[in-house]
């Protein structure tokens, strides 16, 4: 009975067995249960509803409750809820949503990145369609990117439309999408990304020849190429060491010193005068001026200087010779960074061994790679 | 003369003039020919018969199905008497 389709009805009245006795003559009567002396519930075929609730009540009863029953009757009325809240909710939203945009399109794009230009029309515009301007929106993109020659936004239903039509520019204006390499060794320690694909993140050591950005990006699944472009700021180190011996020969002039003298024509000597010398150890200054200022004759006088040298025996310690070293070794670093842009820190390291001891000294610089504008 | 016509007129309006009662297992008593229900309640039903009455007592009873000619009692059946 319950999976058939069924009417459950809820009767009040007197001489119910005898009028159920006339009802039963006619169809057939199910689950009849006596609820109290004047109330009963029964259960008929939904086919004989109609001619039941018509003898019911010219029987003189009274229809307390009147129930559908059986599995199609309860889908169906689910179904009927389902459909009405669908219906109702659905036309809710549809009020509520008609004046507002809910999908962007753009066509056209090449170069441009479709989801740049939806992010800034949402970030500047409002998602109400009415109040909407779209030649205020066309004159923004066409101020904001470079890459446009021409664009026209349209409001369909609730979809922007914007077409775009890019500038065919050189392609060396994008640099035949070149990746942006390092050329240093070091580390990256802060990036803006403007364009493309960053390759490192911060705080990574990296060598010269890696790559840092690449000249794409992901739009969606599909690989579109750009400029690399990109602000990176990276900590760079210039190194220099110095190895200090305690006990050493040093070469130092003794005060004696001869002087050599010659005159030379097309670098050829016509004129020299020469001291014999006994200098065991020497070294030498040479100088060259010339004789006449004209070019005609070039004669030019070279003067060689010797100077006597003897061997010193030294001893210094390391602590003694420490600022002179640190100097020493500072100016290498120097050396070594070239045109240093910010020096953000430096320090030293002491490596002692038995007869001498290593002094290395390292200067962090901070440089700017990429595209930063001056 | 035997009436074919006839024969088969009494055959097919043939009403049932005895009564059958089947008890299973005192939890559903189907009866077919009976002639009126009685007494409905859930403790007793009591119903006639040809020649006579039929009471049902027990717990929780009532009609499961109930035609011209026959009908089915659910319910925790204890006794079932015929007068």
């Amino acid at each position: 009975m319950f999976l058939k389709n069924g009417i459950q009805f809820k009767i009040k009245g007197l001489n119910q067995e005898k009028n159920l006795n006339i009802l039963a003559k006619k169809f057939p009567i199910y689950d009849i249960v006596r609820v109290s002396k004047n109330c009963a519930v029964f259960k008929v075929n939904i086919m004989h509803a109609k001619k039941i609730r018509k003898a019911l009540i010219d029987l003189n009863y009274e229809i307390i409750e009147e129930k559908k029953l059986g599995a199609i009757s309860m889908l169906l009325r689910v179904v009927n809820v389902y459909i009405i809240s669908a219906f109702v909710i659905s036309s809710i939203l549809i009020f509520a949503q008609s004046p507002y945009i809910w999908q962007y399109e753009i066509l056209g794009e090449e170069n441009l990145s479709k989801t740049e230009v939806v992010s800034f029309i949402k970030d500047n515009f409002t998602k109400n369609k009415y109040k909407l301007n779209t030649k205020s929106v066309e004159g923004a993109l066409y101020k904001e990117y470079e890459e446009i020659s021409f664009v026209s936004v349209i409001v369909r239903g609730q979809t922007l439309i914007v077409n775009i039509k890019e500038k065919l520019l050189p392609e060396e204006i994008y640099g035949e999408f070149e990746p942006i390499i390092s050329e240093y060794d070091g580390k990256v320690t802060g990036i803006n990304l403007i364009s493309g694909t960053m390759a490192v993140k911060t705080g990574d050591y990296i060598k010269a020849g890696d790559v840092l950005v690449y000249p794409y990006y992901d739009d969606a699944g599909t690989i579109k190429k750009v400029m690399a472009n990109a602000e990176i700021t990276m900590e760079i180190y210039h190194t220099s060491s110095i190895t200090h011996f305690e006990d050493r020969i040093e070469l130092v002039r003794t005060g004696r010193s001869s002087v050599n003298t010659e005159v030379l024509l097309f670098n050829l000597p016509i004129y020299s005068n020469i001291y014999e010398m006994d200098y065991k150890l020497y070294e030498t200054e040479t100088n060259e001026q010339n004789l006449i200022n004209n070019n005609i004759l070039p004669l030019k006088l070279k003067r060689t200087t010797y100077y006597e040298l003897e061997e010193v025996k030294i001893h210094e310690t390391f602590e003694e010779a420490k600022d002179r070293l640190l100097k020493e070794a500072r100016e290498k670093a120097l050396i070594n960074a070239g045109d240093c842009d910010i020096i953000v820190d430096e320090y030293y390291t002491v490596e002692p061994f038995e007869t001498y001891t290593v002094l290395n000294y390292c200067i962090v610089e901070e440089i700017k790679v990429g595209t930063y504008e001056d | 003369m035997f009436n074919f016509f006839g024969e088969v007129k009494k055959h097919t309006n043939l009403k049932v003039d005895e009564f059958h009662i089947i008890n299973i297992s005192n939890k559903l008593l189907y009866v077919e020919g009976h002639k009126g229900l009685v007494i409905l309640s859930s403790e007793l039903v009591a119903f006639k018969v040809k020649n006579g009455r039929i009471e049902v007592e027990g717990r929780g009873l009532y009609l499961k199905e109930l035609t011209e000619n026959t009908l089915k009692i659910s319910g925790d059946i204890k006794r079932v008497e015929c007068f």
